[in-house]
C-alpha cells in the first residue's frame, strides 16, 4: 500500500521572522523528495513541524488522508516518521548501539535491556556501511564523520516509512555519501519514502524524484527533477541569476608563512611537510580519517602532542600555545563542528562574532561599541547572513547562517593566516559563491589560507595548491593549472599509482 | 602486573580509599579493628541512602538540596504517627507516601516549570526545616520504642548490621537499573542533553519526576534508619551536613557535577571514602572545629590524588 504525508496550510512565526507562510507540502512512499533553498528558507523549521519537534501555529498534518495529531518526536516516530537533525543530536556519554536504540531501547524479558541484541544489530549495519566500529564505544570517542553516520543509521533502524534527512551528508566524505545514497536507493525499493534536503544540486539530481523549492517561508516551486533542470531550481531558490565563481588565478609570489616540517603525531598524521606562502590558498582532501583536522589543531596551538616543527612568521611555535596566542598572533580558524567548538549558543549574534576582537577593541579600559558595530554589520552584510538583528541569539539562526557567523568572526584586518575547515558545510549556493569570493580577496590581502575541504569540486575551484592526505600520509601534491581531478580522487582513497 | 597497573588507573577512588585506609591504620590500629569497621559500615547507611539519591539527580543534571533536611522532616512523621498511634506500620507507609508527594512536587516544578531544581529544592529545604521545627519545637523529641526501631537500629546478619545490608541491596538495585534498564539511560541521556533526549522521544518530563520522587525515597529511607539508631527524633539534626556529606561521596566517586556521566560503583566507593575519613576523624579524637578542616583538606587531597592518576591514564591512553 502507498502511504502518504500532507502538510497543508502550516505557519509558523517566531517573533517578528514568519518562518513558513500558509506552506503545502505532500510527500509519497517509494520516493526521494529532495526540499532546497536558501539559508534561511524555512526547510528545517517546515520538517520540525513535520517531525514534531516544534509546533506550528495553524495548519494540519494528514498520513493517508486522516489528520493526525504530532505535537511531540514521539507521536512522529508513532506515525512512522523519523529524521537525521541539521543539528548534532546524539547523546556523548551513551555508546553507539544506546544512541542508535534510544527510546526504543530491546528488551530481554522483563525490564532488561537486550544490550547484546543491541549491538549485533548495529554492528550488521555499521559493516554495511563499511564501518569498523565497536557498538559499545561511547559517542564521545568518535569523529564528527563517524558521529554522522551513527545519526543516519539511527534513522535507517527505526522501522519508519518516512525518512527526513537533513543535509545529512555535510560531515560526509564522497566515499561515505556514495554508501548513503545506495541506502537510499535500497529503501526507496522498500517503499520507504526520504525527504531530502541538501545544498548540493547534483546530490538531489541524482537521487530525487522530486523537487521542492522553498524562498522566504514559502513554496515556490514543485516538480518532477525530470522535469526541470540544475538551473532552473537554483533561479527559482535565489530569484536572480546566480552568478558564478571563478577563481582568477595569480601566481603566488608571497613570502613562506607558515611552514610545517615533518609533523608526526602517531596515528593521527605522520610525516607532514608543507609551506604556505602569503596569499595563497592551499587546500588539504581526503578521506573521514585522513588527519587533516587534526593537523590544523596542532598548526592552531590547540595540540601540542606531535613531533616536528612548525614555523609561523620565521619563529618556531611552541607546541600547544592555545587558541588566544594564535589569534593575537594573526591567526584564526573555522572549525567543522560549530554546534560544539563553533559557537557560544547563548550569546548574540553580534557577541558571537566579535568575540575574537574584544581583547583589541578595548580603548581605555571600556569595549568600543561603536568599533564593534562596524565590524559586525559590516561581517555580517559581507557573508548576506540572514538574521533578525544583530541581538538575535545565535541559536535561532538557520543551521547555514550559524556556520556563516563562524566564518564571519575572522574578518579582521589584522589576519595574517587562516585556518578553514569544511568552511562551505551547511552553505547554500548563493552565499556559497559569496563565501568562496571572500576567501579569494582575503588571498589578495595577503592573507594565508589553509583549507580541509571534502568537496573535490569545491577543492578544484579554490586551491592555488592541493596535497592529498591518505590515513595522516600525504599522498601527492598538485599545483594550479595542473589539477588532475581523477588522480586526486584515487589518492585520497588510496588508490592512486604512485606518478 | 600489567593487569594490576590498568585496574589502579581505572579505579582510582577504590585505591586513594585504601591508601587513606592505611594511613589512619598507622596512626591508630583500632581503626581497623572489626569493631569499628562494623561501627562505620552503619554510620555510613544514611549518607549513603543520600547519596543514591542525588546520584540521579546529578547524573540527570540536577541537584536536590532538599534531601538532607527532607530526611529530618520524613523521622518526624514516622515519630508523630507513631506516638500519637503507636503504629509502625502506619509510620512507615506514612513516610514512603509523604515523602514520594514531596518528591513529586519537586520534580514537578522542575519538569513542568522548567524552575531551576537548585532554586526549587532550596526553597524545599527551608519548608522542610521549617515545618519540622513547627511540628516539634526544638529541644523536644518523640522516643521511638520497641522492636522495629531496635532491629533497624541494630539488628545483625552474619556480622552485619540490617540496615548496612539494605543501603547495599539499594545499590546493587540502582547498579541494575542503571546500567541495564531504559531508565538508566533515560537519566543519562537528559544529563548530557535535555533537547537530543526529547529528540529521541524520550518523556523527558516523566523521567525527571521519578528522579525526584526516588530521591525524595531515599531520603524517606534514611530518616527512619538515622531515628531508629538513636532512639528518638528531633527537629535539631544536622540534615544538612548529611546533604553535603552524601554529595561529595558522589562527586569524589567520580559524577560529573554538571551531569551526565558518573557510575553506582564508583560512588560507592566515594561514600566509604566519606565514612572513613569522618570515622576516622572521630576516632582520633579530633574537635569539632579541626575536623572540618581536615576532612575538608582530605576531600582536596583525595581529588588531587584523582586528578593525578586521571592524568597517567590519559597519557597511557594517547
Ligand atoms: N527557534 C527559533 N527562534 C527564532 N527564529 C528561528 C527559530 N528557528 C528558526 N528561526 C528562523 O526561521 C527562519 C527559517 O529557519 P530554518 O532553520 O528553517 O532555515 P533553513 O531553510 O533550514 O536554512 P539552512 O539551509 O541554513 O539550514 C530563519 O530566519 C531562522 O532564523
Ligand atoms: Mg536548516
Amino acid at each position: 500500500m502507498k502511504n502518504r504525508i500532507d502538510m497543508k496550510g502550516i505557519d509558523k512565526s517566531f517573533f517578528a521572522t514568519r518562518a513558513l507562510n500558509n506552506v503545502d507540502f505532500s510527500c509519497v512512499s517509494g520516493e526521494v523528495h529532495a526540499l532546497v533553498g536558501l539559508n534561511g528558507a524555512g526547510k528545517s523549521t517546515l520538517m520540525k513541524v513535520l517531525g514534531g519537534v516544534i509546533s506550528r501555529d495553524s495548519g494540519t498534518i494528514e498520513v493517508n488522508g486522516t489528520p493526525v495529531e504530532i505535537n511531540s518526536p514521539a507521536d512522529a516516530s508513532a506515525q512512522g516518521i523519523s529524521m537525521i537533525h541539521q543539528e548534532y543530536s546524539l547523546i556523548n556519554e551513551l555508546t553507539v548501539a544506546g544512541n542508535i536504540f534510544l527510546g526504543r531501547e530491546l528488551r530481554k524479558s522483563g525490564p532488561f535491556l537486550d544490550k547484546k541484541e543491541m549491538a549485533r544489530q548495529v554492528k550488521e549495519q555499521l559493516d554495511r556501511f563499511g564501518l569498523d566500529l565497536d557498538p559499545y564505544k561511547p559517542i564521545r570517542e568518535l569523529n564528527s564523520g563517524e558521529k554522522q553516520i551513527v545519526e543516519i543509521i539511527r534513522a535507517l533502524m527505526s522501522d519508519s516509512w518516512l525518512i527526513v534527512m537533513d543535509e545529512p551528508t555535510s560531515a560526509l566524505s564522497e566515499e561515505d555519501k556514495g554508501r548513503l545514497f545506495e541506502f537510499i536507493r535500497r529503501m526507496k525499493a522498500e517503499g520507504i519514502s526520504i525527504i531530502y534536503i541538501s545544498h548540493h544540486m547534483p546530490e538531489i539530481f541524482g537521487i530525487a524524484e522530486q523537487v521542492t523549492v522553498m524562498r522566504d517561508g514559502q513554496i515556490v516551486l514543485s516538480e518532477r527533477t525530470a522535469e526541470t533542470t540544475e538551473d532552473a531550481v537554483i533561479a527559482t531558490m535565489t530569484g536572480t541569476e546566480l552568478e558564478n565563481f571563478v577563481k582568477p588565478h595569480k601566481e603566488i609570489l608571497g613570502e613562506v608563512l607558515v611552514n610545517v616540517a615533518g609533523l608526526t603525531k602517531n596515528e593521527a598524521y605522520q610525516d607532514i611537510s608543507f609551506d604556505v606562502h602569503r596569499g595563497e590558498i592551499l587546500v588539504l582532501t581526503g578521506l573521514r580519517g585522513c588527519g587533516a583536522p587534526e593537523l590544523a589543531k596542532a598548526i592552531f596551538g590547540l595540540d601540542g602532542d606531535y613531533n616536528g616543527t612548525i614555523t609561523y612568521r620565521g619563529a618556531a611555535l611552541k607546541p600547544g600555545r592555545g587558541p588566544a596566542v594564535a589569534v593575537s598572533d594573526g591567526m584564526g580558524l573555522v572549525t567543522e563542528n560549530r554546534d560544539k567548538n563553533g559557537i557560544l549558543p547563548q550569546l548574540s549574534v553580534r557577541d558571537n562574532i566579535a568575540l575574537p576582537f574584544l581583547e583589541k577593541s578595548v580603548k581605555a579600559g571600556v569595549l568600543d561599541g561603536r568599533a564593534i558595530e562596524k565590524v559586525v554589520t559590516k561581517a555580517i552584510a559581507d557573508t548576506s547572513t540572514k538574521t533578525s538583528s544583530p541581538n538575535q541569539e545565535i541559536r535561532f539562526l538557520s543551521g547555514g547562517n550559524k556556520q556563516k557567523i563562524c566564518f564571519s568572526r575572522w574578518l579582521d584586518p589584522d589576519l595574517e593566516f587562516l585556518i578553514l575547515l569544511e568552511p562551505t558545510r551547511g552553505i547554500d549556493v548563493h552565499a556559497k559563491a559569496d563565501i568562496y569570493r571572500i576567501i579569494e580577496d582575503l588571498a589578495e590581502r595577503g592573507v594565508g589560507i589553509l583549507i580541509l575541504s571534502y568537496e573535490i569540486d569545491e577543492v578544484i575551484m579554490l586551491a592555488d595548491r592541493v596535497i592529498t592526505l591518505y590515513q595522516g600520509q600525504s599522498v601527492s601534491e598538485f599545483t594550479y593549472p595542473n589539477f588532475d581531478k581523477d588522480q586526486m580522487l584515487a589518492d585520497i582513497a588510496g588508490v592512486g599509482q604512485p606518478h | 602486573m600489567q593487569d594490576f597497573g590498568k585496574l589502579f588507573r581505572e579505579n582510582n577512588i577504590i585505591f586513594v580509599t585504601l591508601a587513606l585506609c592505611l594511613v589512619f591504620f598507622l596512626i591508630s590500629p583500632r581503626f581497623l579493628s572489626v569493631d569499628n569497621m562494623s561501627a562505620i559500615s552503619r554510620q555510613i547507611v544514611p549518607i549513603g541512602l543520600i547519596a543514591l539519591g542525588q546520584f540521579f539527580v546529578v547524573v540527570s543534571g540536577n541537584i536536590d538540596l532538599s534531601m538532607g533536611m527532607g530526611s529530618v522532616l520524613f523521622a518526624i512523621v514516622l515519630g508523630v504517627i507513631f506516638g500519637v498511634t503507636g503504629g509502625v506500620a502506619l509510620g512507615i507507609v506514612a513516610v514512603i507516601v509523604f515523602s514520594l508527594a514531596f518528591g513529586f512536587v519537586n520534580g514537578l516544578l522542575v519538569a513542568k516549570l522548567k524552575l531551576p531544581s537548585f532554586i526549587v529544592t532550596l526553597a524545599g529545604l527551608f519548608i522542610a526545616q521549617g515545618l519540622s521545627g513547627l511540628i516539634i519545637p526544638r529541644g523536644q523529641q518523640i522516643f521511638l520504642m520497641g522492636g522495629f526501631f531496635r532491629f533497624v537500629g541494630a539488628e545483625k546478619y552474619f556480622g552485619f548490621y540490617a540496615s548496612f545490608l539494605f543501603l547495599v541491596a539499594l545499590f546493587a538495585l540502582a547498579y541494575v537499573v542503571y546500567n541495564h534498564t531504559r531508565w538508566g539511560a533515560y537519566v543519562i541521556a537528559i544529563g548530557n542533553s535535555e533537547e537530543n533526549a526529547k529528540l529521541a522521544g524520550i518523556n523527558v518530563d516523566r523521567v525527571k519526576i521519578g528522579i525526584f520522587m526516588f530521591s525524595a525515597l531515599c531520603s524517606g529511607f534514611a530518616g527512619v534508619i538515622l531515628s531508629s539508631r538513636m532512639g528518638f527524633v528531633q527537629p535539631g539534626l544536622d540534615g544538612n551536613g548529611l546533604l553535603l556529606d552524601g554529595i561529595a561521596a558522589i562527586i569524589i566517586g567520580g559524577t560529573l557535577i554538571l551531569g551526565g556521566r558518573g557510575t553506582v560503583t564508583g560512588a560507592f566507593w566515594g561514600l566509604l571514602f566519606i565514612g572513613v575519613t569522618n570515622n576516622a576523624l572521630n576516632l582520633l579524637n579530633v574537635t569539632d572545629v579541626w575536623h572540618q578542616v581536615f576532612k575538608g583538606s582530605i576531600i582536596l587531597a583525595a581529588l588531587g590524588a584523582n586528578y593525578v592518576l586521571w592524568q597517567s591514564r590519559q597519557a597511557e591512553a594517547q
